[in-house]
């Protein structure tokens, strides 16, 4: 092994399949959905044992400065840390590539309250902002996307088109998708391929 | 096509479960004897109306749930968590609409 | 260019400042915007549209909506031809091209109509019985089958791929209302009050449903006033979604509805990367059918001629489209409502000859103000007979009673059987119709689900009926939703109308000859046709639909239907209640398949899974082969030209010889946690894992519950609780859909926690005597025999990655495997090839991966069939005896230890040759004559560098106790009977000295 590590950039699933720029029927200048890859992400899988859950959320509190949130079905963020509720007493934690998000988080979340598994290369995250994007998800999805049923906060695991994916959705037009690295050439390509009739800005990878 | 009420997301449209057999019936002891075994690997009611089966919400949580189905009329009597009780609130109104 | 001569002034809501040019059968005319085909080919005067299906009879246009069984035409040209179109709802627009079908060589000299001539000999059933009677044993059906499938037809299809998009959307309401005429109208307007969401979905481009047809007043006012005044309201309301052209064409099980939305029907080409169509999945709390009523038709001789139309159709083409259907016209009904187009006729400046009127003496005010227009009026009476052949000239009028019959001329002929309630959606949910006498039709059943009918759908056929109960139904419905209604709502003032009651005339009688007398006009189905079903004892309505195709066409009989089962139960003696309705199904009317399949096409057929170094291979790869979801490259060929074989060959040669890199990262890879870990695999897998040392790995043998072989793979001890398990690719989610079952069912006491990690590692073997050097070479890590042996797991740092290195081997040759997260595997990949270059290290794909494992005699998907025990596949000892596991009490039943079971072999060519193909079936002797028995089959087949021989593993009865045998290897399929000699299934390396170098 060479002494000085070579400089290692992580190359996302979608590197040599993004198309970015303006595409589709794009109604006075502005864009029905607008769609960016948001990359390099750490992301940890918890899974707390049951009778620990309470000590686990304070665990995780105390690395990351939010508790999961209380309700399932739900995420919690503070600064640039989600917490994704992913099944019952399982959550992925999401913070873009930083610090060492495993081994912060093993350090407060001990064996007796949970167990860890790094999950940051496995899935693939998009932001879809623009007023359509209930629209497009409502193509995918069987959920009820109505503004007044899929509020900021919710976070959902559902099939989208084919595809097993967790929506987090963030404000009225924005949603953070979630889907499996393998899957996510074909997921993009369904998603810009659904937005052309709304107007459609890729932007770079942020 | 069926809604289900999956306990811990809510109801949700068929698609996002697998179907996962008859929850009648208890897998047995790992030392339990042949004839045990035999049965409950091969022998089925197949009743026609009220049901309990597996479904396992795979597009969700990952979490095998009990549905309480009428074979007949596919109206969904009672849902439940894997183990323990079920709740007979059949449109789950009591959990979030997602 | 023709001029529009029927089109009428002051009538009408087509927009005359949009003229649209359009053709049929390659003759170009104009309509206007608002047109449907339908109304502009009759503006143009044009009668004769289509050829009947069997007797290719002439055919006119019958209706003005989806129920039309004639005007079928072809849509379009090229990719984008649509056969069977129905001409009354296809939309105008500039640029469209209409032909007719079903006929040859044009729609006026038709030599099929000869079939007219012989048409008492092809009566319903001519086929069963002529092909399956006299001739069943001779090949007549296969010499006629091309010819009667060309004769009896439809359009046809373009053969070309359908170049629109086609799409899926999901929506949710509290009360979806289905149909927006007075009924759904008012029923939407009043629930979306409550502040329910509403989805109104309606057929036609504009809301309004029959207001837009028919003269009535609403507040006073023209009652299309209302509708668009409603419509706007309701366009308004933030809770409310329309869907025009949009057809909900099935409901499903829990308030399911679905539907299709035409987007872009009506241009010539989707505009705006819009969809052509779009499927639409509703789910609502609570449903309205809004969805009107079909008028039926009356059955009488020669009841099919061009001109003969349905009378409220005959109002909607003088009130909506502003044309006259005809200039001398005659009214045939059993009820009053054909009394009113009489009227719409005269006030469109057409004579109207006479009404003639089946019912005896009926008396209302609407009958009364057609008798004072001075129109002949004929109780009593039927029509019997018509006359014309492309365009109807005059009908034969007999009293019902006694009497003589005379010749009235004319060019229309309006007919009205009474409505029946469209209630297809009701009845598709199980909900039995009901037969109401005093109305002479269904109405909906008892609902199954959460639905209500309002308006003609439910039998309120008057507009004060429809706009009270849309408002009664509506509030009902938001109320059974969880809403409040709050305002009160008070009917806007129409005329009551007290209508004299319909009475039933299902048949007109013959006077003098007997002339057809169609039921169902899209099939050809005549009322003799219904006799013979029931003197062959066809009584049934599902049998005399399936015998003489009643209602089989793609109008689904919304005009035959109840006429054929009424004269059914009259021949039955029966009441029309017994006899009931066939049984209603989806689609309301017919669907693209393009809009089911919606974009789930090519690409998105199904979806796939790409590894991290998907497009390293597919630049090199020379095919690609679907392994479960994934797609894996076959081989690399080394020049243009190597053929799969020689690449395989090379490729495996290379491998054993010096190197090979392969990428594995589809196997599935499951993170299993917790204090009970060990215990939980202990139970899960055949062997034993309880006491496997930390930092070791093992080949695992898991069983089904029935004591079959399930699946294999290894799973490695990182930490006293932590392993990581692989299985096949194959069944990577059912294994981990498996284990969740057994913890959460199950077991749930035991403390362990599973994960798929397929996802975030690439995993890369690397093989061959040489794997060790390049191995080491990115490695911080002493892979050394002595340090790292074989079956060894450790964590490590592979060029600056953090990444873990495991010793095993499938290929049997020394060998590594490395799993790094995945957004650093082409990186890794990327070294490895780098440091495998000074050894020629060659990658390898699928073929060479199989071809390997096939030398080693390792099991695979073909040989985990589901039907082989750990026994037959000479893994028996692996089952534990020191313990209990999933499988174990049953994988010692009678058949599994009873011989001879088949059991896996190796084989190899007598003539050192001969491929030994998959699936061939192993037999004793060439000569054998049959019955042939089978002793087993090939499962697998490649060819050995080393011992350049093909070879094959094979399950067969008896196993290796025919060691040294020669077998025959048949493949009837191919032509192939090779001789074989039985061996061991370990062709390469029998002691394992590789893995252990």
């Amino acid at each position: 092994m060479p002494d000085t590590a070579p400089k290692i950039i992580r190359r996302s699933a979608l590197d040599g399949h993004r198309h970015v720029g303006d595409f589709g029927t794009i109604k006075g200048g502005v864009p029905g959905i607008v769609i960016q890859e948001r990359r390099a992400l750490s992301i940890v899988h918890l899974d707390a044992w049951a009778d620990q859950v309470v000590a686990c959320g304070k665990a995780i509190e105390k690395a990351c400065g939010t508790a999961p949130a209380a309700d399932p079905v739900k995420a919690s963020e503070k600064n640039d840390t989600t917490v994704l509720w992913v099944g019952p007493n399982r959550w992925l934690i999401v913070e873009p590539e930083s610090r060492d998000l495993f081994a912060t988080l093993s350090a407060d979340v001990t064996d007796d309250l949970a167990t860890l598994t790094d999950q940051g290369h496995s899935r693939v995250c998009w932001r879809i902002t623009g007023p359509n994007m209930r629209d497009l998800l409502a193509k995918g999805s069987t959920i009820d996307f109505d503004q007044s049923q899929f509020i900021p906060g919710d976070c959902v695991g559902t099939l989208l088109s084919h595809f097993t994916t967790v929506l987090h959705c963030r404000g009225d037009d924005t949603v953070d998708i979630y889907a499996a690295r393998s899957f996510a050439v074909d997921l993009d390509h369904w998603l810009t391929s659904s937005s052309l009739e709304y107007g459609l800005w890729v932007l770079e990878p942020a | 096509m069926l809604r289900l009420t999956c306990p811990h997301c809510g109801p949700r449209d068929q698609v996002e479960f697998n179907y996962g057999g008859d929850a009648t019936v208890a897998v047995p002891d790992l030392a339990a004897d042949e004839q045990t075994w035999f049965d409950a690997v091969y022998i089925r009611e197949n009743p026609r109306g009220p049901h309990t089966e597996f479904w396992q919400h795979v597009a969700g949580c990952r979490q095998w749930i009990r549905i309480k189905r009428n074979t007949q009329t596919h109206e969904i009597l009672a849902y439940g968590a894997a183990t323990g009780p079920m709740s007979d609130d059949p449109t789950g109104n009591g959990g979030t609409d997602k | 260019m023709s001029n529009q001569s029927n089109r009428l002034g002051g009538f009408g809501h087509i927009n005359r400042s949009k003229p649209i040019k359009f053709s049929f059968d390659g003759k170009s005319y104009m309509g206007f915007e608002g047109d449907t085909l339908a109304s502009a080919l009759m503006a143009n005067d044009v009668k004769l549209v289509a050829r009947s299906f069997k007797y290719h009879r002439p055919r006119g246009i019958f209706s003005a909506g989806a129920e039309e069984p004639n005007a079928l035409v072809s849509l379009r040209e090229g990719a984008r031809q649509e056969p069977n179109t129905r001409a009354t709802v296809a939309e105008l627009y500039d640029g469209l091209v209409a032909n007719s079908q079903n006929r040859w060589p044009n729609l006026k000299y038709d030599t099929q109509a000869i079939n007219q001539l012989i048409a008492k000999f092809i009566p319903a059933g001519f086929y069963y019985k002529t092909f399956m009677g006299p001739f069943s044993s001779t090949k007549m059906w296969m010499i006629f089958e091309g010819f009667i499938r060309k004769a009896a037809g439809m359009g046809t299809a373009s053969g070309l791929a359908d170049p629109d998009r086609y799409e899926r959307s999901q929506a949710h309401c509290d009360v979806m209302v289905i149909g927006a005429g007075p009924a759904g109208l008012s029923a939407a307007l009043t629930a979306a009050e409550t502040g329910a969401r509403v989805v109104l979905v309606d057929e036609n481009p504009v809301l309004g449903g029959r207001l837009r047809q028919e003269r009535m007043e609403i507040d006073g006012k023209p009652a299309y006033d209302w509708a668009m005044a409603t419509a706007a309201s309701l366009q308004a309301m933030p809770n409310v979604r329309i869907l025009t052209r949009t057809t909900a064409f099935g409901y499903y099980d829990d308030n399911l509805i679905g539907c299709i939305e035409k987007v872009a029907d009506h241009f010539p080409v989707p505009p705006d990367n819009l969809p052509r169509q779009r499927w639409w999945k509703i789910r609502a709390k609570q449903v309205v059918l809004a969805t009107g009523a079909l008028e039926q038709p009356l059955v009488f001789g020669n009841n099919d001629r061009p001109g003969i139309m349905l009378a409220g159709a005959v109002r909607a083409y003088i009130n909506d489209f502003g044309v006259l259907p005809g200039r001398r016209a005659v009214i045939f009904t059993n009820n009053d409502d054909a009394y009113r187009t009489a009227l719409d006729l005269l006030a469109a400046g057409a004579s109207v000859q006479a009404v003639v009127d089946a019912r005896s003496a009926p008396e209302s005010d609407l009958i009364n103000a057609v008798r004072a227009k001075g129109v002949e009026i004929l109780m009593g009476h039927a029509v019997t007979n018509t006359h014309g052949h492309f365009a109807l000239q005059s009908v034969e009028v007999t009293p019902l009673v006694g009497g003589v019959s005379r010749d009235i001329s004319c060019d229309l002929l309006a007919i009205s059987g009474g409505w029946q309630p469209a209630l297809h959606l009701s009845s598709q949910t199980g909900a039995k119709a009901v037969w109401n006498p005093d109305s002479c039709c269904f109405l909906p059943g008892a609902p199954k689900w959460a639905e209500r009918s309002a308006g003609s759908s439910a039998g309120q056929f008057s507009l004060y009926a429809c706009l009270s109960e849309g408002h009664v139904r509506g509030v009902e419905a938001a109320v059974a939703a969880g809403f409040k209604s709050e305002k009160s709502w008070t009917v806007p003032t129409v005329e009551i109308e007290k209508p004299a009651r319909t009475e039933a005339l299902w048949e007109a009688p013959d006077a003098g000859g007997h002339p057809k007398k169609f039921v169902d006009h899209q099939d050809d189905v005549s009322s003799d046709d219904v006799r013979l079903a029931h003197r062959e004892g066809f009584i049934s309505v599902e049998h005399l639909k399936r015998y003489t195709t009643l209602g089989m066409g793609t109008d689904q009989g919304k005009t035959s239907n109840i006429t054929g089962l009424a004269i059914m139960a009259s021949l039955r003696g029966e009441p029309i209640q017994a006899v009931g309705t066939t049984t209603f199904r989806p689609p309301y009317t017919p669907i693209a398949i393009g809009a089911m399949g919606g974009s789930e096409i090519g690409q998105h057929y199904r979806p796939r899974r790409r590894t991290p170094m998907q497009d390293w291979h597919m630049e090199r790869a020379g095919e690609m082969l679907p392994a479960g979801m994934w797609e894996r490259p076959r081989h690399y060929p080394a020049h243009k030209g190597e053929t799969l074989r020689e690449a395989y060959i090379r490729e495996t040669a290379q491998t054993r010889k010096s190197a090979g890199i392969c990428d594995v990262t589809t196997l599935g890879k499951i993170d299993v946690q917790g204090p009970d870990a060990a215990e939980f695999l202990n139970r899960l897998y055949a062997n034993g894992f309880a006491k496997l040392p930390v930092g070791k790995a093992r080949y695992g043998l898991m069983l089904r519950e029935d004591g079959y072989v399930y699946d294999d793979g290894t799973t490695s001890r990182l930490s006293e609780n932590h392993f990581v398990m692989t299985t096949t690719t194959a069944n990577a989610v059912p294994v981990m859909a498996k284990m969740e079952y057994y913890l959460q069912v199950v077991w749930p006491d035991l403390k362990v926690k599973i994960v798929s990690v397929t996802e975030q590692y690439a995993a890369i073997a690397v093989a061959g005597p040489n794997s060790r050097k390049i191995m080491q070479k990115i490695v911080d890590l002493d892979i050394s025999n002595e340090a790292f042996p074989f079956m060894g797991c450790a964590p490590c740092m592979a060029a600056g990655v953090p990444s873990r290195l495991f010793r095993i081997s499938f290929s049997g040759e020394l060998a590594f495997e490395i799993n790094v997260p995945s957004d650093y595997g082409q990186y890794i990949w990327d070294a490895l090839v780098e440091a495998g270059k000074e050894f020629d290290m060659v990658p390898y794909g699928l073929e060479a991966l199989g071809n390997m494992r096939i030398e080693k005699g390792h099991v695979a998907g073909s040989e985990l069939d589901g039907r082989t025990t750990a026994e037959d596949l000479g893994l028996g000892k692996m089952l534990s005896k020191q313990k209990d596991f999933i499988g174990k009490a049953l994988a010692y039943r009678e058949g599994f230890v009873a011989d001879p079971r088949k059991k896996l072999v190796g084989l190899v060519p007598v003539d050192g040759k001969s491929s030994l193909p998959n699936g061939s079936q192993i037999i004793e002797s060439a000569d054998s004559k049959p019955p042939v028995k089978m002793l087993g089959h090939v499962t697998a087949n490649g060819f050995s560098p080393e011992l350049n021989t093909p070879m094959a593993l094979a399950l067969l009865e008896g196993g290796l106790t025919h060691e040294g045998d020669i077998v025959i290897v048949a493949n009837p399929l191919k032509g192939l009977s090779i001789p074989a000699k039985v061996t061991n299934p370990v062709f390469v390396d029998p002691e394992g000295k590789r893995l252990h170098a």
